[in-house]
């Protein structure tokens, strides 16, 4: 081992390799003579295997060539060409920790490891010829991974459609495809399934309903040649469709209506993202358009109430309010992200990139990331917030109108009415001057429960004017000029006064500020209790306490807590002006709002409970022990009720235009000048902001025109920033950059409008063949893919390939229209095939791969509810709005850890709503529908489970909801058949089966009536009603054919 | 989604089959390394991933045999919701006592963040050693501390999250991220259940509510709801929708199920080659058995006066607990797989946390639940089935040595370092193993992860934990994580 311990003694006695002269040809030679002949075959061989050029590349680091080494892998760059003895790859070769073990399964001998680093120290010399050397800058475009040969991503095709020996069954080209395999298998289609198996089919697979006797009876009779297609047209055209059909892609998209964990807040506005979805699909909003508006929304030229309100889908995951690691939550977030979009939309299963390179397929780390860089601009729920959301970054109120054009005209109309408005109540207030002090006093006495003018001079008093609930002063010093009168100083440390807590469910707290400090707490973390306080009640841990406060660089904050709520004003309040801030609570809604100068900046929905850990109230300073207030207060008033926006602003300039001022100015100035103020305050009391109609969305919203950055994390560690990624598609769909190109409003970066355009483009090659498969799969409950969300190698082989690509062309064709899509499916002879089982067939294809009958199905969870209410007469077709709560029992609400406040209520009406509408709560699910396999909402489900348990045979025999809907059906028969129990069961049967019963089938059920009266002593009621359980348990009921 | 069986026939592709079929892109090298663990994927019956074929004709929830020689065959979870104190519980800690109002230098991180310093609040209980094996045990529970040999105590227990969302998640499910389902779950779709009649997985809630997050606590996540934890009542209907209405039991019941299976079968046969509809027949008569089984489980009116007494039945301290330990015997008896107990519910002091006063807390809690806990004990071993029955005990996490607030004794949670002990089913009696620091704030020796735990229970049902797997979203899902967890074998006999 002499050679070693030469390399050695020279290594450690110069270290002198990095400062030979870079023009001294011979020392170049002998370094690239060194790399060729001492560092380049322990590389060759015990790295290549894995950073080569051949095969797989691991970590995304080659070392086949020189440029690998500078480029780098997810780690970032190997070699530092400044610092040569800071390279990674020493560090990696050293095995000096877990994070650092290169090659994995053994560290290099001694000697090894010294030639190495003599060549790195050396400025890792490369040699001509050896090895693989590229240019740094098309190393990484050539890092593209293997495996590039399977079916789903290649481009689209456009198939020849096939010559089939029977062209009389072929009704269109999805039957010459779907033929043209049977022919190959030699098996024949099943024959044409008969009109009242058709109606039924088609009514449950377009609109999730049954038909009524009545349509089943009018299609049946329907002798036009056209009958079948209008049949299609007609519940094609019904809303009902899209709640049927929103149910699917709701499912992909892992919609519930609450956040989960601990506190399982109620999502704000969620709903209506549903109702979004519903809209789309019943106005055949074209799939590219319904993908896009859901993706970038907010950044679209054309933007508007609705395409933000499409943005909610990034809101409607599981959120953890609580987060042990705030790093790993937010990546978790963007995982769930990545998650819905790579399998809802693209076919692809990519989560598994996030901490390694997909085992599979050819999705490499750094796709995972490329893609992740796309929605970094996403604002998050909030940012290091406690167990809070930050409603401003999920939520904006919008004008009705709002839109491209409205946007900027709504922006002038504010502008012009707040001016107006101002102009008008300066003036109330100059007239009003000249009426006595008193009533200038500008609040309102209606629930003033306590009112400190702050003029006092009792040494250690804050009295009230009310007389009611006199402070302590501990420090504060009075004297201060304030805006009437006397007024509050505080210096920014102990000094404070304390007052009793006088509101504990609706309230608002008003006052005058004036500071030129900087406030206590961080401006990113505007949480009221990290402030100095204004008036506080502060309690720690999570209790029903609430404060106000000043916060960093003139932050204006407000909460309640439990659950915990926060609202605050932008920053710039601390200008030595004085300003008037007002925070009011409805405890009837939950409605909190913070205003500063008389107009609302902010607003949030808490919880509704009473606000009662307080014992008392500090003014200016935080309890207990927390920041102080450093300026003037005045005028602080306490009302037992949320006033409303035009008694702030009456407030907060300081004038009253109420009747008895009215009479004050009558009196003192006469009855002219009381005509005038009336005149004036009827103007007033007339403006109108302009359109008082808004909504809260729940959606999008960026973190302006700069999107943050993105790394490769390390095996998925948040915590392990590797090397940075450009936002991009994953290499083996091209490998597109995008570059932030940031719509106008500049609320954002463009990147994910960028990727909703490249993800819709007609020649996309997984999108289209993801949607059609999709229609596929909820007509004929399966898709040609069968794993409709993972077209991967770990996924299904589609059974029909040049069928799957003629369909994605032909969507594109048909400019993305579902309803036409739909059309054509529906039309083909294929969909109309029988369920006739052949043995023949059966032993060639036992799956039905080849489509050669139609599958059974049963009714999905949703199907089966709204099918019983549809029989019990209960159903109530009404679409949108919030989530209805229709009756759960006890039982059930008692899983939860607050049984009392689990649930809501609905009346009968909203009980009766379709299924779509019932609350989802993620703690607390419907028994029913989970029970017949409504999915977890946690994670996106793109194919149910179907499962056959006796719990759903309990439910649908013995649960209080079947009781109820029993007795309702029966009274229903009763009322249609009045004293006739055959016609009473002849017409429960007609509705349940969509189909006129037998005679022996009636009157097998009456001798049942019969037997149940006779030897159960029953009376005639309670047999009807059993009957009725009876009927609708009946697996003709429950499956479609 | 349906697919076409013929009836008693097998016809479904298992996983392995469906990789032949579809693993041209990969060498037979990579296929056979993909495969050499997963005898046991044949088993996931169904899969929500369109991927996994089902085999109609097989229940999901038939008893299963697991891959290895089980040591535990049901698994007793008391779960001590909020978190108990380990150093007024079994962890004792000599030297906190003197530190009792003194601020110290002490990393803990709990609901109110991280901090560097704290008021040691002195452990409010004596301890002494108990049984042969010298086990030290609080004041707090008299009855337990007679059973001490058949306990392996674990003092070095870590959690990742000292929250109760996230941690109750991960105590139950291995993961903070909600949507993954429960061990119990995971134990009833590797097991199945024995007894037919009576749910795999079982959960009894306090009667103050259920804990916080409520059925996602029992969730299957992302396998089919039928792996679900079933909640059942000690008292009343003890399974939801167990009792038909009053006008249709007994003899009016079985008129209906006849009728309606004679009207089925019409349907059937007029339906061929539908195997769905025949397993759909067969749940209603197995839906009937359950009404007559489940009651029976629970009826307590054949236990004896002594049966009574040992677990605590007239006495009202532990009447609620007491009930729901000799349930979980006879449902262990009775071959339920997985039976988890909680103590305490709802919010604050209903339950084991105790940020304000905690000495009335757990004065309150143990109270409740140690005569009953011991008469579990106790019962199982005189009947033989303690050797096969796993009792596990612990809560979502700890708590610090020192006081949340200013004033009082109430601590915070702590996920650093936390006890749990087992017993039964195949663990070593009379050992502690692991330690945490001279003040019990953390972990420090042998310290052992929620997983190590889980890996534990997954052992002595039989299974080798790292190659119990669901294939789910593209991944093979395992109840211990990405990198997979060992047993912790020095509990184990």
């Amino acid at each position: 081992m002499g050679s070693a311990l030469l390399v050695s003694v020279a290594f450690a006695t110069t270290g002198v390799f990095g400062s030979i002269p870079q023009d001294d040809h011979a020392q170049i030679v002998r370094a690239s003579r060194f790399f060729e002949s001492r560092a380049w075959p322990i590389i060759e061989r015990e790295c290549l295997r894995c950073h080569g050029g051949e095969g797989r590349i691991r970590g995304g680091f080659r070392i086949d060539a020189r440029s690998g080494l500078l480029v780098g892998g997810d780690r970032g760059p190997a070699f530092d060409e400044k610092n040569p003895e800071d390279s990674l790859i020493l560090k990696m070769i050293s095995w000096d920790s877990e994070e650092h073990q290169m090659p994995p399964k053994a560290r290099l001998s001694d000697e090894e490891i010294s030639i190495l680093t003599e060549w790195v120290l050396e400025g890792a010399t490369w040699a001509d010829g050896v090895g693989n050397d590229v240019p740094a800058e098309a190393f990484e475009a050539q890092v593209i991974p293997d495996g590039g040969d399977w079916w789903a991503w290649q481009p689209l095709t456009e198939p020849t459609i096939p010559e089939t020996g029977n062209p009389d069954w072929v009704r269109n080209p999805i039957d010459a495809f779907v033929l043209a395999r049977l022919d190959e298998a030699g098996i024949t289609p099943a024959p044409e399934a008969d009109r009242r198996t058709l109606i039924k089919r088609v009514a449950y697979d377009i609109t999730g309903l049954p038909p009524t006797p009545e349509e089943v009876e009018s299609f049946v009779t329907d002798r036009n040649p056209d009958a079948y297609e209008r049949m299609i047209d007609g519940y094609l055209d019904s809303p009902q469709h899209g709640v049927k059909w929103a149910r699917h892609w709701l499912d992909a998209v892992r919609y519930a209506d609450t956040d989960g964990y601990e506190r399982d807040r109620t999502k704000p506005e969620a709903w209506r993202y549903r109702d979004w979805v519903v809209e789309a699909i019943n106005e055949d909003k074209p799939w590219n358009r319904f993908l896009v508006e859901q993706i970038a929304g907010d950044e679209l030229p054309d933007r508007d109430l609705q395409t933000l309100t499409a943005t909610g889908f990034y809101r409607l995951g599981i959120w953890d309010d609580e987060p042990t690691d705030v790093e790993l939550a937010k990546n978790d977030d963007m995982d769930s992200i990545i998650d819905v979009v790579s399998r809802g939309m693209m076919g692809m299963s990519v989560a598994c990139a996030r901490c390694h390179e997909h085992k599979r397929d050819p999705i490499l780390q750094g796709d995972y990331y490329r893609l992740a860089a796309i929605f970094r601009d996403l604002k998050p729920y909030k940012e290091r917030m406690g167990n809070a959301i930050n409603a401003n970054n999920i939520t904006r109120r919008v004008p009705n109108h709002f839109g491209a054009e409205g946007e900027a005209t709504f922006e002038r109309e504010k502008r012009r009415y707040d001016e107006e408005f101002a102009r008008a109540m300066i003036e109330l207030r100059d007239r009003s001057g000249s009426v006595s002090e008193d009533l200038v006093s500008s609040s309102s006495d209606d629930g003033l429960v306590a009112h400190y003018p702050l003029d006092d001079t009792t040494k250690g008093v804050l009295s009230d004017a009310t007389g009611r609930h006199d402070g302590r002063l501990l420090d504060a010093r009075f004297g201060r000029e304030g805006l009437d009168g006397g007024a509050l100083g505080f210096d920014g440390g102990d000094d404070r006064a304390m007052i009793p807590n006088v509101a504990r469910d609706s309230f608002t707290i008003s006052l005058w500020m004036r500071t030129e400090s900087q406030s206590n707490g961080p401006d990113e973390d505007p949480r009221w209790f990290r402030g100095s306080g204004l008036v506080d009640g502060e309690v720690s841990g999570i209790v029903n306490d609430y404060g106000l406060s000043m916060i960093g660089s003139g932050i204006v904050a407000a909460g309640v807590g439990n659950p915990e709520t926060f609202i605050n004003s932008p920053p710039g309040f601390n200008d030595g002006e004085w300003h008037h801030i007002a925070f009011t609570r409805d405890a009837s809604t939950g409605r909190i709002a913070l205003f500063v100068d008389g107009r609302e900046v902010d607003s949030a929905t808490g919880g509704k409970q009473s606000l009662d850990s307080i014992k008392q109230l500090s003014i200016g300073r935080m309890l207990p022990g927390g920041g102080g207030f450093n300026g003037t207060l005045d005028e602080i008033r306490i009302h037992d009720r949320p006033l409303g926006s035009r008694e702030i602003a009456a407030m907060a300039f300081r004038t009253r235009f109420d009747d008895a001022v009215v009479e004050a100015i009558r009196e003192s100035e006469g009855e002219e000048a009381a005509e005038e103020f009336n005149a004036l305050r009827d103007r007033l009391l007339a403006m109108e902001p302009p359109s008082a109609e808004t909504t809260l969305v729940l959606c999008a919203r960026g973190h302006g025109p700069v999107p943050p950055g993105t790394n490769i994390l390390i095996r998925g560690d948040a915590h392990s920033p590797g090397r940075a990624v450009k936002p991009g598609v994953p290499a083996v769909l091209g490998g597109l950059d995008f570059a932030p190109d940031p719509p106008k409003h500049g609320e954002s970066s463009g990147l994910r409008l960028a990727f909703a355009d490249w993800l819709v483009e007609d020649d996309n090659r997984v999108t289209w063949r993801v949607a059609s498969n999709r229609l596929w799969q909820h007509l004929f409950g399966r898709g040609i893919v069968r794993s409709s969300d993972d077209f991967g190698s770990l996924g299904s082989r589609p059974t029909h390939p040049e069928l799957l690509d003629w369909l994605a062309g032909e969507f594109v064709r048909r400019a993305g229209s579902r309803r036409e899509m739909t059309r054509l499916i529906l039309e083909s002879s294929t969909y109309r095939m029988s369920n006739r089982f052949d043995e023949g067939s059966y032993n060639k294809d036992p799956l039905n791969d080849l489509a050669w009958r139609r599958d059974l199905r049963r009714l999905s969870a949703e199907e089966l509810r709204d099918s019983i209410l549809a029989m019990s007469g209960q159903l109530n077709l009404e679409l949108r709005g919030p989530g209805v709560y229709p009756p759960l029992p006890r039982a059930v609400l008692e899983t939860a850890s607050r049984p009392d406040q689990a649930w809501g209520r609905a009346n009968d009406a909203q009980a009766g709503r379709r299924s779509l509408y019932v609350f989802l709560k993620r703690s607390l699910r419907h028994p029913f529908l989970e029970g017949f396999d409504q999915p977890d909402t946690d994670r996106p489900c793109s194919v149910r489970f179907t499962t056959t348990v006796p719990t759903q045979s309990l439910m649908m025999m013995n649960s209080e909801f079947m009781d109820r809907q029993a007795a309702r059906f029966a009274k229903r028969l009763r009322a249609e058949s009045p004293g006739d129990l055959r016609g009473q069961i002849r017409r429960g049967l007609q509705l349940t089966l969509c189909r006129p019963p037998s005679d022996q089938e009636v009157a097998e059920i009456i001798r049942m009536i019969d037997e149940l009266q006779a030897e159960d002593g029953l009376d005639p009621a309670e047999a009807l009603e059993a009957s009725c359980v009876l009927m609708l348990n009946l697996n003709e009921f429950l499956h479609v054919g | 989604m349906s697919e076409p069986h013929r009836p008693g026939t097998f016809c479904g592709r298992t996983r392995r089959e469906f990789l032949w079929e579809t693993g041209g892109a990969f060498t037979g090298v990579a296929l056979a390394g993909l495969l050499a663990k997963d005898g046991f994927l044949d088993r996931q019956a169904m899969a929500a991933d369109g991927v996994t074929p089902f085999d109609n004709d097989a229940n999901p929830l038939a008893p299963k045999q697991p891959p290895l020689i089980p040591k535990a065959k049901s698994v007793i979870f008391l779960f001590m919701y909020g978190g108990p104190s380990q150093v007024d519980t079994f962890d004792y800690k000599p030297k906190l006592y003197g530190l009792d109002g003194k601020t110290i230098d002490v990393h803990v991180k709990g609901r109110g963040g991280t901090r560097n310093q704290g008021r040691v609040v002195g452990p409010k209980w004596n301890f002494k050693q108990h049984g042969e094996s010298g086990a030290w045990v609080s004041e707090l529970f008299p009855h337990l501390s007679t059973c001490v040999d058949d306990i392996a105590f674990i003092k070095s227990m870590y959690a990742e999250s000292p929250l109760h969302g996230s941690a109750m998640l991960m105590m139950n499910s291995g993961q903070i991220l909600s949507g993954s389902p429960a061990l119990g779950s995971w134990v009833n779709y590797g097991l199945g259940s024995v007894n037919e009649n009576l749910p795999g997985f079982v959960v009894m809630l306090d009667h103050t509510g259920g804990p916080i997050s409520g059925a996602k606590n029992w969730s299957s996540g992302y396998m089919p709801a039928s792996h679900a934890g079933t909640v059942l009542r000690p008292k009343g209907e003890p399974i939801l929708d167990l009792e038909p209405d009053a006008a249709r039991r007994g003899s009016v019941q079985r008129r209906l199920l006849d009728r309606l299976r004679a009207m089925n079968d019409a349907h059937a046969s007029r339906n061929p080659g539908n195997p769905d509809l025949e397993s759909r027949i067969a749940s209603y008569e197995l839906a009937y058995r359950m009404q007559s089984t489940a009651p029976e489980a629970v009826d307590l009116s054949t236990e004896s006066s002594s049966m009574r007494d040992l677990y605590g039945l007239d006495d009202d301290r532990t009447r609620e607990f007491g009930r729901k330990c000799l349930l979980a015997r006879r449902l262990v008896e009775r071959g339920v797989r997985f039976i988890q107990v909680y103590s305490g519910g709802n919010h604050n002091d209903a339950n084991w946390d105790a940020h304000g006063d905690l000495v009335f807390n757990h004065t309150k809690h143990a109270g409740a639940t140690d005569q009953p806990i011991a008469g579990l004990l106790k019962d199982l071993k005189q009947r033989g089935l303690l050797d096969e029955t796993l009792v596990v005990w612990g809560g979502e996490f700890g708590r610090q040595p020192v006081a949340e607030y200013a004033e009082g004794t109430g601590r915070d949670h702590n996920s650093a370092g936390f006890t749990m002990w087992m017993a039964g089913g195949g663990i070593k009696g009379g050992v502690s193993v692991g330690e945490t620091d001279e003040l019990g704030s953390a972990a420090v020796d042998d310290r052992f992860h929620v997983k190590h735990l889980h890996a534990t229970i997954l052992n002595q049902l039989g299974f080798d934990p790292n190659a119990l797997t669901y294939f789910h979203a593209g991944l093979d899902k395992k109840l211990v994580g990405v990198e997979g967890a060992q047993p912790i074998s020095q509990v184990i006999a």
